[in-house]
């Protein structure tokens, strides 16, 4: 075959050039250690990164919710471990004071704990986690167990459209302020409203008349309203229920064992498709109405106090109470099997995890020693076309013997 | 002639001889790199011999014509393969620019924003009333359709800068095939006479060459020695000395096509099959819109819904698929419309009612139709919905199990004819089903498409964070968090390629696909290439010029140049002998 002199040049920089390129991809693949720079390195390994990717950051958002969880179960259950003793509290003092009737010194010191687990009852069931009310189901935003929707102090600080709730056996009443004519109705659903009229300049003493009179002239209602200087005292005359008098100075102290909140089931996201009920409602551990734990602290106190004192009212005190106790033990109960749930979820999305990122990790990242030896491999063989390249351009032609 | 002054014209012949040689010789190495030149040789002839009483008598030499030393076939093959590495060198540059956008590193690309927004639902999961996880909800979906919208437009000017280079090349193929043409006119004068114009055809290869790159060509030499050139599908560039130009238009997309500058407005460019233009308009016309196309599915998936329409008087507005949905309490059927029997069901295996109608139907003959398949759905599965057509074109749908009338609709103007992609139920879809923080009914989350250069969020849930319809049930705000649940679960379903393939698999195998096609070009300029360098060297071998043979070859003349100049001395001494005698 004949050899011309551009062939040979054609030869040369054709060699040298693939030689560089793939000096530059080994080069490439040593500075980035990865094996795969862009989808056409690999387009299936490409493929392949982009999902262990997403599976990746899916696990870790799993694991961001199993953690948050968990710290709402923890924070959960040490709520309901501190109810717990509450209520073994009361239920002491009931069997304290049914077995024989204590002097009346000692009831009244019973009295005074009772206030005390009252409110703290009060306060567990009213606790915010995050801002939001733990055990008010999806009605995050309103008090389960309302003590006073608003504190009413005197005069100025009573704002348009401010409302507290009163109840009667069957419909709860809110009665609200409209300042100045200024604001309507809030339309609390499922409730029905009285409007009391008053004005910004009004003293607290003609609030309170303003209420007293409202209310006593609401079709419907079928509370008693009384005028004591500043305060209004509400009763109602179907029964005894729920409805407490009430200071206007200090505030319209109130509280029903109504819960307030809905049955509302609140899930997080622990895998594909996998999802744990966090929540429990404030019916699931505290009860409403008639059997909820506040109605029986309020019965026992009620009893308590009550002059003269009729150890029989306790006995039957003693069963609600245990069964109140029972409820947060199965509420408790629940929590932890929720717990195990997620500790167990989070053990397998770790051990996950590892073997994705080892995977990840096999298909994209360039073995090191490797990635050098072939970087080497590379080195010495574009060396090796530049010295043969040397070679071949240098060689001696017949001009060079013809002189 | 023959005796002494015969062999003093024997001596001369020889001396132009191989004068000539060492003439062409030195052309050879004075164009040892000059693209697309050709060795040439002369020939050596021995003369005519005369008869004389002693015989034949030889009278020495003559130098024929130089001839080039070529390889019609290889030549072929060249410009055949140039017309493939120009093709894929186009389209593997194109491509390169595509992929880039599409890259997607460890930290940044639009897998990674897809898993932050599907994450930052789960987040208001865990939290539903939260401002926090809400703005960061609106932050991350925010990104998302940014990004989405940012590679879209990405892709715009990739197609518009191949625009510009189509146009440059078709400059230089007027300006080749002008080259061409003139090359013929300059053959055709210089062969007329007898004479090899062997630099020209030289001249004449390598335009042809340069011109395979840019487009595919056909050619057929003519006898006069002029190249016709046309493309690959016998539309002429170049006869004899006219020249054809191209010249670019602008087609229905807006880009630019190419015809004949006679005829400006036939567009010729679905009849190019090589070279630049080849690789360009493939990238331009089919690889590119393809990705657009699957980004823009992908939207639609994400958003569920691909166009509502409201169809408001003859039935003529409905097309092949569309569908409507009616709800009974239990299941919700879709009906939907096939036109002159084409249009496949569109949500297989959902509970459709099929309404066949044709292109003639009025708006009444549709109603009529559409009462008639919902009764007979009924009659197969249990009277569901009562039908009532009433006024013409009106159809009133009722429910006639527990629940009470779900949807009645005036079909002059109230069929919300919805046309839904992948089974339709994105995020848009869910996100309208939920409610937000005050309990109201979602909005659309997304808003706007990709081609509109509007995909963005819906500007009311963008300006306020409440209106995420975290929420399942009006009563369930603030705490309800079911709707962000099922939204949160969108990112495993299967909501791709007819319920086949999640968001995440749909764009992965996207990527890989443009992977793919990278690599395919690559590997197919490679391939090409290497053939032509192949078949270059291959050229080279014939036609190129070695030096160390025209070192032989001068010294080859140069000898006998001296010798025929012996030759002339030698009968000059033979004719002083003579002149001597006398």
């Amino acid at each position: 075959m004949r050899v011309s002199n551009k062939q040979m040049i054609n030869i040369v920089k054709a060699d040298l050039f693939r030689n560089s390129a793939y000096l530059m991809k080994a080069e490439e693949r040593v500075a980035t250690r990865k094996m795969i720079n862009r989808p056409s390195d690999d387009p299936i390994g490409m493929g392949k990164i982009l999902d262990y990717r997403k599976t990746i950051s899916s696990i870790d958002q799993y694991n961001r919710n199993i953690v948050s969880a968990k710290n709402q179960t923890e924070f959960t259950g040490t709520l309901l471990e501190n109810l717990q003793d509450l209520l073994t509290q009361a239920k002491r003092i009931v069997s304290e004071h049914s077995a024989n009737a204590l002097d009346p010194a000692l009831r009244e010191s019973a009295v005074q704990e009772l206030k005390g687990i009252h409110d703290q009852t009060l306060a567990i069931a009213n606790t915010k986690y995050n801002g939001n009310y733990l055990f008010a189901g999806h009605k995050t935003d309103t008090l389960p167990f309302p003590t006073n929707e608003v504190a009413v102090e005197p005069g100025s600080s009573v704002n348009d459209g401010e409302s507290f709730l009163i109840s009667s056996a069957s419909v709860d009443y809110y009665v609200w302020y409209n300042v100045d004519g200024g604001l309507s109705d809030p339309n609390i659903a499922g409730r029905t409203g009285i409007q009391v009229d008053i004005s910004s300049a009004d003293s607290a003493a003609q609030v309170a008349s303003a209420t007293q009179t409202a209310i006593a002239g609401a079709p419907g209602p079928v509370f008693n309203a009384a005028l004591n200087g500043s305060s209004v005292t509400i009763t109602t005359s179907a029964d005894s229920k729920g409805v407490h008098a009430t200071d206007h100075d200090s505030g319209f102290s109130f509280y029903n064992a109504d819960y307030n909140g809905d049955n509302g089931k609140l899930n997080t996201i622990v895998g594909e498709g996998i999802q744990v009920r966090l929540n429990l409602t404030g019916n699931e551990v505290f009860s409403s109405g008639v059997n909820s734990v506040f109605q029986h602290l309020k019965t026992l106190k009620e009893a308590l106090a009550a002059d003269p004192f009729d150890p029989s009212v306790l006995s039957g005190l003693e069963n609600s109470l245990a069964e109140n106790i029972d409820q947060v033990e199965t509420a408790a109960v629940k929590l932890s099997t929720t717990y195990k749930r997620l500790e167990s979820s989070e053990t397998h999305w770790n051990q996950f995890r590892n073997s994705v990122l080892g995977m990840l990790s096999r298909v994209e990242d360039a073995d090191l020693a490797t990635a050098i030896v072939e970087l080497q491999a590379q080195e010495t063989a574009y060396e090796a076309s530049l010295a043969s390249a040397k070679k071949l351009l240098g060689k001696r032609s017949l001009v060079d013997f013809l002189g | 002639m023959s005796g002494i002054t015969g062999i003093l014209y024997t001596g001369m012949q020889a001396l132009t001889a191989h004068q000539r040689g060492i003439e062409v010789a030195g052309h050879n190495i004075a164009n040892v790199n000059t693209p697309g030149y050709s060795r040439q040789t002369v020939h050596l002839k021995s003369n005519m011999p005369i008869m004389t009483s002693q015989g034949m008598v030889g009278t020495g030499v003559t130098a024929q014509q130089a001839k080039r030393v070529y390889d019609q076939f290889v030549e072929l093959q060249i410009e055949n393969e140039k017309e493939e590495v120009g093709r894929w060198d186009a389209q593997r540059n194109a491509l390169e620019n595509v992929e880039i956008i599409f890259n997607e590193s460890s930290d940044s690309g639009l897998n990674k924003t897809m898993g932050e927004f599907w994450n930052a639902w789960q987040d208001l999961v865990n939290n539903p009333s939260g401002n926090l996880e809400r703005q960061a909800l609106l932050g991350k979906g925010e990104i998302l359709a940014f990004e989405f919208q940012g590679i879209y437009n990405r892709l715009t000017p990739i197609q518009s800068d191949l625009n510009t280079s189509i146009t440059g090349t078709v400059d230089e193929i007027n300006f080749k095939t002008a080259e061409i043409a003139n090359l013929n006119q300059k053959i055709m004068e210089i062969e007329g006479t007898g004479v090899n114009a062997n630099d020209y055809r030289d001249a004449r290869d390598l335009a042809v060459k340069d011109l395979a790159l840019m487009i595919d060509l056909k050619t057929y030499e003519e006898t006069s020695g002029s190249l016709s050139v046309s493309l690959g599908d016998g539309t002429t560039l170049v006869t004899g000395s006219t020249v054809f130009e191209l010249t670019t238009m602008i087609n229905d997309s807006g880009n630019k096509d190419l015809a004949l500058a006679s005829h400006p407005d036939d567009s010729i460019s679905d009849k190019i099959s090589g070279g630049k233009i080849k690789g360009w308009l493939e990238v331009r016309d089919v690889i590119i819109p393809e990705y657009k196309e699957n980004m823009e599915d992908l939207v639609n998936g994400l958003k569920g819904v691909e166009s509502t329409k409201v169809v408001t008087a003859a039935a003529s507005t409905l097309n092949g698929g569309e569908y409507f949905t009616i709800n009974s309490p239990a299941t919700s059927y879709y009906v939907w419309y096939s036109k002159d029997g084409a249009g496949a069901d569109p949500a297989p295996g959902g509970q459709g009612i099929k309404v066949e109608v044709s292109d003639s139907d009025t708006a009444a003959e549709v109603a009529i139709k559409t009462a008639a398949a919902i009764a007979k759905e009924n009659d197969a599965s249990g009277a569901v919905f009562d039908v009532a057509v009433t006024g013409g074109s009106t159809i009133a749908i009722a429910n006639v199990a527990p629940g009470g009338v779900d949807d009645s609709a005036d079909f002059n103007t109230k069929f919300a004819i919805t046309k839904r992609v992948d089974g339709g139920n994105g995020i848009n879809f869910l996100h309208r089903n939920g409610f937000d923080l005050n309990g109201q009914s979602g909005e659309d989350f997304f808003s706007g498409t990709l081609t509109g250069n509007s995909f963005a969020l819906n500007e009311a849930v963008a300006a306020d964070p409440g209106k995420i319809a975290a929420a399942g049930t009006a009563a369930g705000a603030p705490g309800d968090n079911s709707n962000a649940v099922a939204i949160a679960d969108l990112q495993n379903a299967m909501m791709m390629n007819n319920n086949t393939s999640t968001f995440d698999l749909f764009y992965n195998a996207m990527v890989t696909d443009i992977g793919n096609e990278v690599r395919y070009a690559n590997t197919s300029y490679e391939h090409h290439a290497s053939m032509t360098t192949h078949l270059e060297n291959y050229r080279e071998s014939i036609s190129g010029v070695s030096l160390d043979e025209e070192m032989i070859s001068l010294v080859q003349f140069q000898l006998a140049y001296n010798a025929a100049a012996k030759l002339i001395k030698v009968t000059d001494e033979m004719l002083q002998t003579l002149i001597n005698i006398v």
